[in-house]
């Protein structure tokens, strides 16, 4: 016996256990007891052997089962749950307790994440911090062996709640998350790029504690958080293909979160008015040395240890309000604070040239109100409007020192008639960003004049404009149908470089059709459309001549400086059908679904440089297939039978992994991502019986 | 990848202690009759939901705790109703002739509104919307859960359209739940949150993000979703925009940045780069969240 199949049997045999030991029969009016045992067999046929099939679970050959059970017994209750029992996608869960005094929760998850399977490469040493080769240079293709990306996740942990009856409540939680695995990543630089397997041992755990008091009047609770996060690869040593030395890449420092925080939610306030407070101030931490690292410490280094310690500060509040019987108000208020007290780096970068991080420890302050208020109007009319601020303070970005959001939008919403509701609502923001930079003793053949024309879309000035528009339809009893549209679109003022717009159309249906008393049909179908426009400019800032110029908006008289544009185009469908056929009343029904997606991307260029530049057609394109068929058959009705059918296909072409090859000029590569494609069936036999 | 027999052995072993240890003694121990019986008046038309309101889970818990409640601490008077059998004189949870949103809330509010969990609600987008509680729960259900995501998937289209997408959270695998990352009865945060911040909601799963770094990048310090939209993506990494031109939106600069990738920049082109082909820029920049080198090295060390 496998161990999966021993996993299933014991999680059967311990329901068996609690259902009938002598004198807890729930016959004998012991307690109430109800749940279900799944039992199968599945049988699978992939062609690809993709991680893309198997990216979040285990669909392997084999039994495959769950458990469910349920008791209650006066106050008490509890609940066992157990799904993919033995598999590496199982979970269970423990939950119960006594209404209104205690209750408490226990679960345990394994969640696999497949990156890509029997990836190559010329290292020594998968899965270690050190990755090595004999000789000084890689050998030949053939000779590299196989190895896959993956990790595995496995979280545990509890949480239980005490009342005893009163107001007042005490919470305690506590989990680790252990994720171990490799996943890809490169390192490099001029000389060539080499990608390889980062070895993941991940532990992270997690200490909770609340206390509260609750009424119908007012909630107050204080709870605080401990969470450490520890790395048993703090770097990855390898030697580098290129030159045979040996490099050193960090991977992700250990660290610390502590959070505090404290909320009040006070009702049955005047104007039927809801206030709600709550602030929290929460640190993390990380301190290492250049000794944890293994690393060289570089000339003139000012300290060979980093105390690293962000915090944040956050206050938020609402008021909520019903002065009439018609009229909804809330007015909210939110501030956050990030403080960067990471300690300075610095060191000779080469010839007297002091390289330091102090402006890359980055802090924000945030502040935002709004305004929302709702009027129900006659024939079941509402209508929302609303204002949000918002501000942001910066250091260390001088492209978007302060940034100010007008946010304003309006919405109406109508249910008079009892077979329709309608919803339009519509959105306008208006970015304001300032910038803060210093370009004293900086010329147009300085790479850092571009600093000035370049407008980042995360923080530009734009104007955005969105329309939405829902419609809930029940035309009859046995139609129900709903439709969504929305449009988007991004207008970035007065852009030099960088993106200059993106607009996006998305518009979804669905409905469910059950006139006929054995048939249900039901089918959703989406299309989605982003388009974005960027503009760019090529230079190499001071050389060749005459001197190239970091100043776009001039002809430096060098055809190597260019100016380029890019117009992206996405496209994504998607459609689903799944029909319900009762052969037989409460006996036999089959049941048989389709899905499927297509995404079609093309990315185009125009340029003013002296190469042309080929458009892109394969742009992250992919089409997904999947049919699934079953008939279920109802032997008693507490004993039911599933056979099924299953086939999945997908397939990928992007133009980044077409014609792949594993040692292209100036590269090492291992062949991650690159088992996108699959082709599967699966054939399922289930039986399930209820209690 | 299979964990070890004794894994299973120890998951077996504790499954059974925790069952026997806590709710069982007090659960399979023997109990009283029911004591919530049908309402008479209301069973005459509704005979098969009186009937069976004892298995649902409210008349489980309203028996165990010895509660009684009728079938108008929900609906209210029924008086009236019961002479004039009109869904407009009683509060019905319906989508079609229902009561108002608001006023079913607040039935249930009656009872749940000291929640913790649920003492926002009159903040939250669900209820600015006119969703109320019976849109997502099922009074007279057998068990108080609500099936996700699909029922948040019946409202929120374009979210379930983006779960389904080829890069995605196991959303849709069932692993991840709407609510291990929103609370849909309200929170003070921006999209119903359960954390402060968008960044602060991300790494309780992914704490090795959390730094804090030697060499920060603006935009991962600042909030994730700049970079990458939670619910899934046509894009590897559910990411917003495929690399290398979601990098070259922010990275106009000298040589590289600056540079054209086009068709022939990819494995077979004319002009192969590993600026362009494979992971694009991640081919160099692997640190891209943060970087812990005492050297700045751009993100490649």
């Amino acid at each position: 016996m496998d161990t999966r199949s021993l996993a299933l049997v014991s999680a059967i045999l311990i329901v068996g256990i609690l259902l009938f030991t002598p004198g807890r029969t729930p016959a004998a009016d012991d307690a109430e007891v109800t749940g279900s045992v799944d039992l199968g067999v599945r049988w699978v046929n992939e062609v690809g052997e993709s991680a893309k099939f198997q990216e979040y679970r285990d669909l392997s050959d084999g039994t495959y089962g769950s458990v469910l059970l349920e008791g209650y017994k006066d106050a008490y209750h509890l609940e066992l749950f157990g799904r993919n029992i033995g598999l590496d996608d199982q979970d269970y869960t423990v939950q119960g307790g006594q209404y209104g005094k205690f209750k408490y929760l226990f679960n345990y998850d394994e969640t696999p994440h497949n990156y890509s399977f029997d990836a190559q490469t010329f290292f020594s040493g998968v899965g270690n911090d050190n990755l090595t080769f004999s000789g000084t240079t890689p050998p030949p293709v053939a000779d590299w062996s196989s190895f896959d990306y993956y990790l595995e996740r496995k979280k545990y942990g509890g949480e239980i709640e005490v009342s005893m009856g009163t107001p007042f409540y005490v919470r305690i939680g506590a989990s680790r998350l252990d994720q171990d695995g490799r996943k890809p990543f490169s390192s490099g630089g001029f000389s060539g790029t080499a990608e390889m397997p980062e070895p993941v041992d991940y532990r992270t755990d997690d200490l909770n504690l609340t206390a509260g008091y609750r009424s119908r009047a007012l909630n107050v609770a204080v709870s605080g958080m401990l969470s450490t996060f520890e790395n048993d690869n703090l770097h990855v040593s390898w030697k580098n293909p290129f030159n045979a030395a040996s490099e050193l890449n960090t991977l992700p420092p250990e660290n610390e979160y502590k959070e505090l925080k404290g909320e009040l939610t006070w009702k049955q306030l005047p104007l039927t008015s809801v206030f709600s407070i709550e602030g929290s101030y929460s640190k993390i931490t990380s301190d290492f040395s250049i000794g944890d690292l293994t690393l060289t410490a570089p000339a003139g280094l000012n300290s060979s240890n980093f105390d690293g310690e962000v915090s944040y500060s956050g206050f938020s509040t609402a008021l909520a309000s019903r002065p009439t019987h018609n009229l909804d108000t809330k007015l909210y208020y939110t501030y956050l604070d990030k403080d960067n007290d990471s300690d300075v780096i610095a060191y000779d970068s080469g010839g007297g040239v002091i390289e330091s991080n102090a402006s890359d420890l980055f802090s924000y302050t945030k502040n935002k109100a709004g305004i929302d208020l709702g009027y129900r109007l006659p024939f079941r009319t509402k209508a929302d409007i609303g204002y949000e601020y918002l501000n942001m303070e910066r250091t260390n970005r001088p492209d978007a020192e302060t940034t100010t959001d007008n946010l304003g939008f309006i919405q109406v919403k109508n249910s008079f008639l009892d077979f329709l509701i309608a919803k339009v609502r519509y959105e306008h923001l208006n970015r304001n960003n300032e910038t803060d930079f210093d370009f004293a003793g900086v010329t147009n053949v300085d790479a850092e004049y571009i600093e000035r024309f370049i407008q980042r879309f995360d923080v530009t000035d734009k104007d955005k404009d969105e329309i939405k528009v829902c419609l809930e339809v029940y035309p009859v009893d046995f139609l129900d149908f709903g439709l969504e549209y929305s449009y988007a679109k991004n207008d970035y003022d007065d852009v030099t470089l960088g993106r200059t717009e993106d607009t996006r159309h998305k518009f979804y249906v669905d409905f469910l059709w059950h006139q006929i008393r054995n048939f249900t049909v039901s089918g959703f179908g989406g299309y989605e459309k982003c388009k974005a426009e960027s503009d760019h400019y090529n230079f190499a800032a001071g050389s060749g001549t005459p001197p190239q110029t970091a100043d776009p908006t001039i002809d430096d008289g060098n055809p190597s400086s260019y100016h380029w544009d890019q117009d992206i185009d996405d496209n994504f469908w998607t459609y689903g059908l799944s029909g319900q056929l009762r052969l037989m009343e409460d006996v036999l029904r089959l049941v048989v679904s389709w899905e499927y997606q297509k995404s079609n991307g093309e990315s185009t260029f125009s340029t003013q440089g002296t190469t042309a530049l080929s458009d892109i057609e394969d742009f992250d394109d992919y089409r997904k297939k999947r049919l699934e068929a079953k008939a279920i058959y109802a032997f008693t009705r507490q004993l039911e039978f599933t056979l099924g059918y299953v086939y999945e296909k997908y397939t990928y072409d992007d133009r980044q992994y077409e014609g792949y090859i594993y040692d292209p000029a100036g590269s090492y590569l291992t062949g991650a991502y690159t088992d996108h494609d699959y082709e599967a069936s699966i054939c399922y036999l289930m039986a399930r019986y209820d209690f | 990848m299979n964990p070890g027999l004794s894994t299973r052995l120890a998951l077996s072993v504790w499954f059974l202690v925790i069952v026997l240890s806590s709710g069982g003694p007090g659960l399979f121990s023997a109990r009283e009759a029911s004591a919530v019986g049908a309402e008479e008046d209301c069973g005459v038309c509704h005979e098969e939901i009186v009937a069976s309101f004892d298995k649902t889970f409210h008349g489980r818990i309203w028996r165990g705790t010895g509660q009684h409640h009728d079938c108008q601490a929900c609906h209210g008077d029924t008086a009236e109703h019961v002479q004039d059998p009109s869904t407009q004189n009683v509060l019905t949870y319906s989508r079609r002739e229902g009561s108002p949103a608001h006023e079913l809330s607040m039935k249930c509010l009656d009872c749940h509104g000291s929640d913790p969990e649920r003492t926002m609600w009159e903040m939250s987008l669900h209820r600015s919307n006119d969703i109320s509680c019976f849109n997502c729960h099922t009074v007279h259900a057998s068990r108080s859960t609500v099936a996700q995501p699909a029922a948040c998937f019946e409202c929120h289209r374009a979210k379930k359209t983006e779960a389904n997408k080829q890069s995605h959270h196991p959303i849709i695998e069932t692993k991840i739940k709407c609510t291990d990352c929103h609370n849909p009865h309200g929170t003070l945060s921006h999209g119903m949150i359960t954390a402060d911040n968008v960044n602060h909601l991300c790494y309780q799963c992914h704490a090795e993000k959390r730094g804090p770094f030697i060499w920060e990048h603006p935009p991962v310090e600042e909030s994730c979703v700049k970079c990458h939209t939670p619910h899934g993506s046509r894009h590897s990494k559910l990411l917003v925009e495929k690399v290398p031109n979601l990098c070259q939106d922010c990275h106009d600069w000298s040589r590289h940045p600056g540079t054209p990738y086009d068709a022939q920049t990819g494995f077979a082109g004319s002009r192969p780069s590993n600026r362009f082909f494979g992971r694009s820029c991640l081919n160099c920049h692997g640190a891209i969240h943060g970087s812990a080198h005492f050297e700045n090295h751009r993100f490649t060390r």
